[in-house]
């Protein structure tokens, strides 16, 4: 497998500039910059209206996509998200094609072609994102590459929906596309978008015409921006590619300079493989020295072989994603911020699993690297002008669940449910509570469907979607809430479900200064129900969230079996009134619980964010239930008891450690951590 | 400005070169050291802070055989500065290690 590693680890950052380029940026004229700057993202912008408009899958829709314009040499310029960990991937694979191809008789890179990849070893995340790429030419100029992106839920692996929770190796997960040209002179191949079909059998139509979607958005964009070279002329359209990049990479090195120099490190646990129950290490330290930041995952622990695995690029991706939203927000998005930070993965970690390894689930890995990367920056900011940013950042585990069936209209779809992916909650930050159900991390832009759209595409009727009690991570400031879904499976014989998700038995998320975490959440699922007939017969104790589903059987308010498991699911198969829930953890919290604002802990109350046992257990809150008025003289007493206990609980430094270090994890938790507690490897990873 | 503030509840004092709490100023120790070291600490059932609503392996609580939640006190206030979720006996964390000589060069004081 010709995999160029050094490409891919050097490739997020942008190549030296040649003389032409740096010459062309000093001779813009007054207000070029700022008005063609705007024009490109315009361009941008205009081309992922063109893919939404013709594709078809509703990851494209919900806004998991990009479309972005590179340098000659594939430094990203610009882009418009979609999601973030795209607009750095896409660069990977432009750079392997002008080094291996474009100098290749047999391919080559000319005008009007098109490249197509969705391969992860070339740089991307998972093969269920796919690139299209187009060269951009000025006469016989290269100026310029024109990429989109969008997940496609359907990848033709050994199971439905492209993230493959029971995937042992690369075979299991279906077509991987190495960065090949699907088209020339402006038209695609019918031989091999027929090659494509054939992969994807499951969802041949969604496939073809959201490929030509993907073309479309890059061959409007490459229109637009040859237009502005026949107006403006080449230097001036190089000369602004460079001066985007010069003005991210001078913010960010300046902005780094303000950061005080120090290592800053968070540890962050999940508790599976994809196949079985286990801790999983991942560590962060950054580094800040000056004006460069070092970002290491030392220490993590080894790849598995499940298929929560993930390559580097994963990894630098969600770094990217995490460092152009958070600390470098306000600067162009451009490729200049990675001339300032440098990021190590350790080898054979399952951060940089080895190329045989299922990867297909990689985001759930990368994800890890929100509440790690979020940590961190924020106790780097706390002591900057930046400090009204810090916050917990997001949790790190969406509800990803896909469902695959023959629809009520006869309709063969295979889809992810848009809503969970995008019902993430935001950390609290240092002065306001989280934002509940806010959005997609990777890419803030996403949006969920409406539960009509749902019901009208999908054979699915939701016993409820809502905001969930007790999903948010406590604190001074709380983070923002989950949602809790569930599914009843209607208008067809049988529905296949599979989840890749997290925290079942360890969340990912720590807090800030205090604040706690956000729950675990079990995956639940109702067989041989009887819903569909008691909501014919009016019953008015239905459940209406996960809590009132996981005891509905026992209770009695549904027939059939309440099935408690892990939130990773391989395929389930679920016939005609059968349930399965897709909820969806809150964020983490900040600052100590008794600094919380005691008429906030009963406006929490009040509207079902948090339970009684909450406020008085966690908050020492003591609120008349049924008028939400606060006791306050009984709050004063019900704090003052929990300091005291803490100072009488709580023991001196040497004394603690001295009995904590003599504990383990149950033996069931260390099947593939590695060497207790150093991580390191300690046992072979077959690979069939 | 010898008092620099690094988290909601931790600051550091760059004449004596010490961390202290913020709410009440008590002494947490060197500040190139952790600042974990000067506090009072307690391992907790997870289920505790989340409650469970049912009983077995997934419980909508962290699994308290594999998760432990471990706070940090200051030991002058009883304030909750810190919380990790640990396994059982894992490593804690050395979170903020702050170049103390380079702060104080830019900040204008000595060194010593």
């Amino acid at each position: 497998m010709s995999v160029d590693s050094v490409l891919i680890e050097t490739g997020l950052k942008p190549e030296v500039p040649s003389e032409e380029e740096l010459a062309a940026a000093t001779t813009l004229k007054v207000g070029d910059y700022e008005i063609f700057s705007e024009n490109l993202m315009l361009m941008a912008q205009e081309g992922k209206e063109v893919m939404t408009k013709m594709g078809i899958s509703s990851m494209l829709h919900s806004g998991d996509t990009l479309v972005a314009i590179y340098t000659a040499a594939g430094d990203l310029v610009t882009a418009v998200c979609g999601t973030l960990l795209h607009s750095v991937t896409g660069q990977i694979p432009i750079k392997f094609i002008l080094k291996h191809f474009a100098d290749d008789p047999s391919v080559g890179v000319a005008e009007g072609d098109v490249f197509y990849t969705n391969e992860a070893l070339y740089g991307g995340i998972h093969n269920p994102d796919q690139f299209a790429l187009m060269p951009v030419f000025a006469g016989e100029k290269l100026i310029c590459w024109v990429v989109s992106g969008a997940h496609q839920s359907e990848t033709g692996g050994s199971e439905p929906g492209g993230e493959i929770p029971a995937a042992k190796t690369r075979h299991d997960e279906g077509m991987k596309l190495t960065p090949i040209k699907i088209g020339d002179n402006y038209r695609l191949r019918t031989d091999l978008l027929k090659m494509m079909e054939n992969f994807i059998s499951r969802a041949p139509r969604m496939q073809v015409t959201d490929v030509k979607a993907r073309v479309a958005a890059c061959d409007r964009v490459r229109i637009r921006i040859q237009e502005m070279v026949r107006r403006r002329g080449v230097p001036t359209v190089q000369g602004l590619f460079r001066r985007m990049i010069q003005e991210t990479s001078a913010g960010v090195r300046n902005r780094i300079s303000s950061w005080n120099d120090g290592t800053y490190r968070h540890t962050v646990f999940m508790d599976t493989t994809g196949h079985e129950d286990s801790l999983l290490r991942a560590n962060i330290a950054l580094t800040v020295k000056g004006d460069k930041v070092t970002i290491s995952f030392d220490g993590s622990s080894p790849e598995h072989e499940g298929s929560y695995n993930a390559f580097t690029s994963v990894i630098r991706a969600h770094c990217a994603v995490n460092l152009f939203e958070f600390p470098f927000h306000d600067f162009p998005l451009s490729s200049g911020m990675m001339e300032h930070i440098d990021i190590t993965v350790p080898k054979g970690s399952f951060l940089d699993a080895s190329p045989e390894a299922a990867i297909s689930c990689s985001p759930l890995v990368g994800g890890l690297v929100f509440p790690l990367l979020g940590s961190v920056l924020s106790k780097v900011m706390y002591s900057s002008d930046q400090r009204d940013q810090v916050c917990g950042y997001t949790s790190s585990s969406a509800s990803a669940v896909m469902v695959s069936a023959t629809n009520q209209h006869g309709v063969r779809v295979t889809d992810f449910m848009g809503y969970p992916l995008n019902a993430y909650g935001l950390g609290a930050r240092h002065d306001m509570d989280g934002v509940d159900v806010f959005g997609f991390p990777h890419g803030p832009w996403g949006k969920a469907p409406d539960v009509e759209d749902i019901e009208s595409e999908f054979p699915l009727l939701h016993l409820y979607q809502h905001q969930m009690r007790n999903s948010c991570g406590y604190g001074k400031f709380r983070g923002g809430g989950g949602a809790t879904i569930a599914y009843i499976v209607r208008g067809t014989k049988y529905a296949a479900f599979t989840s890749s998700q997290k925290e079942s038995r360890f969340p990912a998320h720590n807090g800030l200064f205090g604040g706690y975490s956000m729950t675990t959440l079990p995956g639940l699922q109702v067989r041989n129900t009887d819903v569909l007939e008691r909501m014919a017969n009016g019953q008015a104790d239905l459940p209406t969230d996960d809590y009132e589903l996981a005891v509905a059987e026992k209770n009695g308010t549904l027939g059939g079996e309440v099935i408690l498991e892990h939130q990773t699911r391989g395929v389930r198969l679920l016939k005609e009134g059968e349930i399965l829930a897709a909820s969806t953890q809150g964020s983490g919290g900040y600052g100590d619980v008794l600094e919380r604002e005691p008429a906030k802990v009963a406006e929490d109350l009040r509207n079902d964010v948090i339970s009684a046992e909450v406020a008085l257990s966690v908050y020492a809150v003591v609120v008349d239930p049924d008028r939400y008025i606060v006791d306050v003289e009984a709050t004063e007493r019900a704090r003052a008891d929990v300091r005291a206990r803490r100072l009488s609980v709580g023991k001196p430094f040497a004394e603690w450690i001295a009995e904590w270090s003599l504990q383990r994890p149950a033996e069931s938790a260390l099947g593939w951590f590695g060497e207790w507690p150093s991580g390191k490897p300690n046992r072979d990873v077959i690979r069939i | 400005m010898s008092v620099v503030e690094i988290t909601e509840y931790l600051a550091i004092d760059l004449t004596d070169t010490v961390w202290l709490c913020r709410r009440c100023g008590q002494n947490l120790g060197a500040a190139d050291s952790n600042y974990k070291f000067g506090c009072l600490v307690a391992d907790r059932d997870p289920r505790d802070v989340h409650p469970p609503v049912v009983e077995g392996d997934y419980t909508f609580a962290p699994d308290p055989t594999w998760c432990r939640i471990v706070e940090f006190y200051c030991p002058g206030c009883a304030v909750l500065l810190e919380v990790e979720y640990l396994p059982p006996g894992h490593p804690i964390t050395h979170d903020i290690e702050i170049d103390i000589p380079e702060l104080k060069k830019q900040r204008g004081l000595s060194i010593q």
